[in-house]
């Protein structure tokens, strides 16, 4: 194996890996990136079995065969190098010297055979999707997954199809959801039954979609969700398991419809949450003729209230949430204004922005 | 603020445990009385000062005790009962400062630095506090003044029993120079003896050591005992300090082996510890098993196991905790007899402030809140015996219940 490769070119793909290789792995070889050189240019891959990567370069082929390196030291010697072109050359079987200018590097290789195969677009059929479509529907659910591992049916985004054959993203924690549903100009067929990314792979493509202009293909693979661009393709293991029949606790019925200022809302809590208790994050909800009432205590501390004037003549509504979740759904919103719905002091609340339903997150109370 | 600004108040309960017993049962009076385990394996958890003259103190085996003082009268502690004592102390300790910090159940400390114009100086206010805990409670308690925390709590010990010390600021070095080395704190048995081969034996030869040699000595404490002694700490009263934990151990009567008596004592002291988070409004999310095994290492000591696991949210109810206690128990893979177990939570959260569940997960039940309320109920009008969780009761040898505060 022997090639010659331009600098920025390789840093940009050492570096998209760098959040997939394995830091410390009980395989060794996932902590490497496996480098092909092919007629085609260069290809490297990695993957951690859950999320896998594999982007082509174009280089000089001299010479074509593969290695494995450590994915992190070669990244690292890469972006310290400053000329525009690099040599690799493997030398006797294992190590690969690397020559940029005057710096030279050996670098020992695993062997190539060892590394495991990264599913591949065969017998895929992919969906053109927009790639700021896509990002928009992971922004505004990614937030509300899980990371408790018992949990692992909701350590990820549900994507499905709706009966209208719309796409839809659902996040939940238990405690708070995020749902959104979009109608994309090509149908998302493989979604009938729907499937869960894990957050790993949900924000590997979160990431691609930033780094494309334009379209991304997705398609479904056995056991993976499938994401390519041209010389790129991000594949991410499905979570095996069903996710909760979410519908099921969705409010409905409201007897309460406010609407607020988005930024002011906001802003009110961020103060308030200042003095909630850091593991709770509770403060208080209390509605009544014209003015909504936001507090927060913590026995350490003291004591956080503001008061913003809303539309209501109702009864005294009084109730409590979790700081984070409130802030978290507002900021996953970019109207202007903000529709807070409810039903009861224990039902959960929904928020979502007043000019678009297409997107809701709902948060469950806290009993204070 | 300067320590020779500060006033800082020692309270300790004189033999709390076993005065609440004396008090409350007349024919105690004048006796030694010992609360603890009488059976062969139970540990004193107080010795009245009629017991203490036999030489017999808190967190020695029974038995010892037993031999040291044959008309000993053993006395099975009411743990509720002192804790109710307790609250009533604490709230006449509140009276003389906010700031109140509170050791134990029987121990606080309070900064009544800037009371003067309040209430008088300080040694006056002192006095009233004993009397208010004397005439409401009919308890005595030892009282200790002083700048620095450390010398007023040794001022409350040698003030016992029922005394008040009182050790000004420009007399600190004079109070503290002829007390032995063991005085201070972080000073134990080990370290004493390496002190004493140096000659030092006092705490005015420790202030007076440089700090090299304690260094050598007794390793990174050294030169902060010898600052101690010097009346240097400037530690503040802490009144919010917080439980870090809430636990519950037990000696058995007799090694246990059988996993079906290590599951029932895992079930009982599981819910005790949550109807003492609930009482408290307290939920914990992690919890520890603690073994002893019976074999043993010499000097008394014997093999410690620990295991810890995290729940996905926080609990205060007792099914939860003692599942999670023989999950532990089964990962603690024990191929020996026990002869200590105990069950902890830590990582405390209010549960005045509790999330409600969009998607219940596996464990989380609505109706358990509802029946640990009812349980509860029953419990605090008719006591513990009337309404019990089946396979909860088991027997109970030695008396150990602690609410761990702080790190200490």
């Amino acid at each position: 194996m022997k090639f010659k490769i331009n600098n920025a070119n390789l840093l940009q793909g050492l570096g998209r890996i760098q959040a997939i290789v394995e830091r410390r792995g009980t395989l060794p070889i996932l902590s490497n990136v496996l480098i092909k050189a092919t007629s085609d240019g260069i290809v490297l891959a990695a993957t951690d079995l859950e999320v896998g990567v594999v982007s082509t370069h174009p280089a000089e082929i001299e010479q074509e065969g593969s290695v494995t390196l450590a994915a992190k030291k070669l990244f690292e010697i890469v972006r310290e190098l400053d000329e525009d072109d690099v040599n690799f050359g493997l030398e006797n079987g294992t190590r690969v010297r690397i020559e940029c200018g005057s710096a030279r590097f050996s670098l020992l290789s695993i062997s190539p055979e060892e590394y495991p195969t990264i599913p591949g677009a065969e017998g895929v059929t992919f969906v053109e999707l927009e790639s700021s479509l896509l990002a928009e529907m992971i922004d505004r659910t990614l937030y509300a997954t899980s990371s408790d591992e018992t949990r692992y049916n909701l350590n990820g985004v549900y994507m499905e199809l709706t009966d209208e054959n719309r796409v839809r993203f659902v996040a939940t924690d238990g405690h708070r959801l995020a749902k959104i549903d979009k109608t994309p100009p090509h149908p998302v067929a493989f979604l009938e039954n729907g499937i869960i990314v894990p957050r790993k792979g949900v924000s590997e493509i979160r990431k691609l979609c930033d780094e494309t202009d334009g379209p991304v293909e997705i398609g479904l693979g056995e056991g993976f969700l499938i994401v390519r661009r041209p010389g790129l393709l991000l594949s991410s293991r499905l979570i095996d398991g069903e996710f909760p029949n979410y519908r099921q606790v969705m409010p409905s019925d409201f007897r309460i419809r406010l609407v607020m200022d988005r930024d002011r809302l906001t802003h009110a809590l961020r103060r308030i949450a200042l003095l909630a208790h850091e593991r709770s994050r509770g403060f208080r909800f209390v509605l009544e003729k014209g003015g909504l009432e936001l507090s927060a205590s913590n026995p350490d501390l003291g004591e956080a209230r503001e008061i913003l004037p809303v539309d209501y003549s109702g009864d005294r509504f009084e109730s409590g949430f979790n700081a984070r979740y409130m802030l978290d759904a507002l900021s996953a919103m970019t109207s202007k204004e903000v529709l807070i719905e409810l039903v009861d002091e224990l039902a959960p609340a929904q928020l979502r922005p007043a000019d678009d339903a297409d997107y809701l997150a709902v948060v469950m109370p806290m009993r204070m | 603020m300067p320590e020779a600004m500060r006033t800082l108040l020692h309270a300790d309960m004189d033999a709390f445990y076993a005065s609440v017993e004396q008090r409350d049962r007349p024919e105690l009076r004048g006796q030694p009385v010992v609360v603890g385990g009488a059976s062969s394996r139970g540990v004193v958890a107080a010795a009245s000062y009629e017991a203490r003259a036999y030489g017999i103190h808190s967190a020695m085996p029974s038995v010892e005790a037993r031999r040291r003082c044959p008309r000993a009268i053993f006395v099975r502690g009411d743990m509720a009962k002192y804790r109710r004592e307790s609250r009533r102390i604490f709230e006449i300790f509140r009276r003389y400062s906010p700031r109140v910090e509170g050791l134990s159940l029987d121990e606080a400390f309070l900064d009544l630095s800037g009371t003067e114009k309040l209430l008088g100086p300080v040694e006056d206010a002192a006095k009233r506090l004993r009397a208010d805990v004397r005439r409401e409670l009919q308890l005595a308690v030892s009282v200790g003044v002083a700048p620095v925390k450390m010398v007023a709590k040794i001022a409350s010990d040698l003030a016992k029993p029922d005394g008040l010390l009182v050790v000004d600021a420009e007399r600190v070095r004079e109070f503290l120079d002829p007390l032995p080395v063991g005085r201070i704190w972080g000073v134990g048995p080990v370290a004493r003896q390496s002190l004493t081969q140096r000659g030092i034996d006092t705490i005015g030869q420790l202030a007076l050591a440089p700090d090299f040699l304690l260094r050598e000595l007794m390793g990174s404490w050294g030169p902060v005992a010898a600052r101690l002694a010097r009346g240097q700490d400037l530690r503040e009263v802490e009144p919010y300090r917080e439980a870090k934990s809430y636990g519950e151990e037990n000696t058995f009567a007799e090694d246990v082996s059988k996993p079906a008596r290590l599951a029932a004592a895992c079930r009982a002291h599981a819910e005790a510890v949550a109807r003492r988070l609930r009482r408290d409004r307290i939920r914990g999310r992690r919890v520890t098993l603690k073994l002893k095994l019976a074999r043993r290492l010499g000097g008394g000591r014997y093999p410690l196991l620990s295991r810890s696991l995290t729940l996905p949210v926080a609990t205060d109810d007792g099914r939860l905790i003692a599942r999670a206690a023989a999950k532990l128990l089964a990962r603690a893979e024990l191929q020996e007899p026990v002869r200590l177990l105990g069950i902890s939570l830590s990582r405390l959260e209010p549960s005045d402030a509790e999330q409600l569940a969009l998607l219940p997960s596996e464990g989380e039940d609505p109706r358990r809140r509802r029946l640990n309320q009812v349980v509860d109920a029953v419990q605090d009008r008719f006591g513990r015996q009337a309404l019990e969780r089946g396979g909860v009761s088991v027997e109970r040898a030695g008396l150990s219940l602690q609410i761990k505060r702080g790190e200490r």
